[in-house]
């Protein structure tokens, strides 16, 4: 084209030179041997260009070759009838097909049962229809020998150079192992919800019903001491007590571990609760014990949060009443404190979930660090019954109130040091 | 210790419960004879004076459990109270279950009151004495 514009440029020239008809011949064969010379290095350059093209050609369908021939992912070129026009090697391996030319104008008709054939093609057709992309779609992949297997499939649209679609193209990833690694977890996930939930019955049952004798045992030993006292020799009356204690101490065990599994068989569903109204009630419950030991309570600012308030109550008194019993010579200083940080064991991530952190601090007798776990275990004691009394329940409560709503729970402390336990509560309005 | 005795039903199952309950009401002041029978069924023949039942009284004070065999509670107290000659005499429930359900129920069938059995013997004592002091010497019944 260029060169075709020059020659007629060079002709116009050479016929105003002929009609000018002055010039010597020898000037017309320089001019000549000019223009020649232009043209061939303008030929030169043209095809100099012409082999760069081929060049990159080349480099493209080598590099397209490559990643058809050799990347592990499946990728596929159909028409609008969802017919392979291509498929890459690992495709086609697959397929097992031993040249991936062999997959055209075939369908997943012709390689999957109709189960999995034809949801891929609804979604094609859908594709086809709205242009839009399928990402990430996870595939069921039904096989004619009953093998399943699971794909991660990304299709779009597949355009001419119009912008028409002229049919769809993909790449899906193998992911039946981490599927099946997922189903595996999920099947464990539900079996540990399920001995969880039958263990809670369970104890919740057995505590229930154990009841039952159990009143009829002490209410007799109860009944034969009223009556019997001092009328029988002394041996008989040590007999009786020690019946009764019994009788009565495990009436108190069966308590606690009723009131222990209904902490998750009767909760309730989370409502907005006031912490300050929670421990203002607490106060109020205690306000006997308080009294007695002259304890000092006092509190920060708490916040609102999604809680059930029964349990929060339960949470705080047990806590509370714990500072109180717990105390040596001086009068119990208690101090409670909320504040809002990054959950402290969250593991690693972006954004730590926010959490609530409460604290609840005494100048009381102190735990020794070896006892730190230990004392969140239902029935564990660290003292004698005559000095410090209960069953060991109150923590183990705690703790299964607070991860019921999703915190953690520990401790604090140092022997004569006081203790602090601290807990904390998801802030769901801000998770 | 004077007037006329007391007539109290003791719809019991657990003899254990039942004995523990005739013991309470025996310290009581007021002068009171009790009759036990055991299941649903009984009950229902004793109030309706049928059989070998021909020739008792009908009682002042009903003391219902609510686990039976045969015919449990529920159903003999839905019973007394749909039955003219029976639904005004008090009918209270007394119990081992805490059971929210069965305390709205029992209500629903318009018992008198729900009590449920405290564990400990002296706190039982007291409560069976107290129903009994509130039934039959507080409270006013019609005459029939």
């Amino acid at each position: 084209m260029v060169s075709a514009l020059i020659c007629v440029g060079l002709l116009r020239l050479y016929a105003f030179e002929m009609a000018s008809a002055h010039l010597g011949s020898s000037l017309l064969a320089i001019g000549v041997i000019v223009v020649l010379w232009r043209i061939a290095a303008r030929s030169r350059q043209l095809n100099q260009q012409l082999e760069e093209r081929h060049e990159a050609l080349r480099q493209e369908r080598f590099l397209i070759g490559t990643l058809m021939d050799n990347i592990p992912d499946h990728i596929y070129f159909k028409d609008r009838q969802s017919c392979f026009l291509r498929v890459n090697r690992a495709l086609a391996e697959l397929f097992k097909l031993s040249d991936p030319r062999e997959a055209m104008g075939k369908t997943d008709f012709d390689f999957f049962l109709a189960e999995h054939a034809r949801e891929a093609f609804a979604d094609e057709q859908e594709i086809l229809r709205t242009g839009k992309p399928l990402v990430g779609r996870e595939e069921k992949e039904t096989w004619p020998d009953g093998a399943v297997t699971w794909a991660s499939t990304t299709k779009q649209a597949l355009r001419d150079e119009q912008g028409e679609i002229i049919g769809t193209f993909g790449v899906s990833r193998d992911i039946t192992a981490r599927k099946r690694a997922e189903e595996a977890l999920a099947q464990k996930t539900r079996e540990l919800l399920r001995s969880n939930k039958e263990l809670e019955e369970f104890a919740y049952v057995a505590s229930h019903d154990l009841q039952e004798p159990l009143r009829m045992i002490a209410s007799y030993t109860q009944l034969l001491a009223r009556r019997y006292q001092g009328r029988l020799d002394s041996e008989a009356d040590e007999f009786i007590k020690y019946a009764v204690d019994g009788a009565m101490r495990l009436q108190v065990l069966i308590n606690d571990l009723l009131a222990y599994s209904r902490v998750g068989t009767h909760g309730k569903p989370f409502a907005a609760t006031d912490c300050a109204e929670v421990v203002s009630r607490v106060l109020d419950n205690l306000k006997i014990a308080i009294e007695e030991s002259r304890a000092a309570v006092r509190h920060s600012p708490l916040p609102k949060l999604m809680a059930d308030a029964t349990q929060l109550t339960q949470l705080f008194q047990n806590l509370i009443s714990n500072a109180i019993k717990f105390h040596d010579r001086e009068p119990p200083q208690i101090q409670i404190s909320a504040e809002r940080k990054k959950d402290p064991h969250a593991p690693l991530q972006a954004l730590p979930p926010e959490v609530w952190l409460f604290s609840v601090r005494d100048n009381g007798i102190g735990i020794e660090p070896q006892y730190f776990d230990r004392i969140f275990i239902i029935f564990q004691r660290l003292h004698g019954r005559e000095r410090y009394p209960g069953t060991g329940i109150g923590l183990a409560i705690c703790k299964k109130i607070v991860e019921r709503h999703g915190g953690q729970i520990w401790v604090e402390s140092a022997p004569g040091q006081g203790a602090t336990f601290h807990f904390t509560i998801p802030d769901a309005a801000k998770n | 210790m004077s007037g006329p005795e007391i007539e109290i039903l003791l719809i019991e199952d657990n003899p254990g419960d039942a004995r523990l309950t005739t013991e309470a009401l025996k310290e009581a002041k007021v002068r009171n004879k009790i009759h036990h029978v055991d299941d649903g069924v009984e009950a229902l023949a004793f109030l309706r004076r049928q059989g070998k039942y021909a020739a008792v009284q009908r009682p002042d004070l009903i003391l219902l459990d609510l686990n039976l065999p045969r015919k449990d509670g529920r159903e003999v107290l839905a019973e007394i109270k749909a039955d003219e000659r029976l639904r005004r005499i008090p009918v209270v429930i007394l119990t081992t279950s805490q059971a929210e359900e069965d305390i709205l129920r029992a209500y629903n069938l318009n018992a008198n009151c729900y009590v449920s059995k405290p564990v400990d013997l002296d706190h039982f004592i007291k409560v069976v004495q107290t129903i009994h002091d509130f039934w039959l010497t507080i409270v006013k019944l019609p005459t029939e």
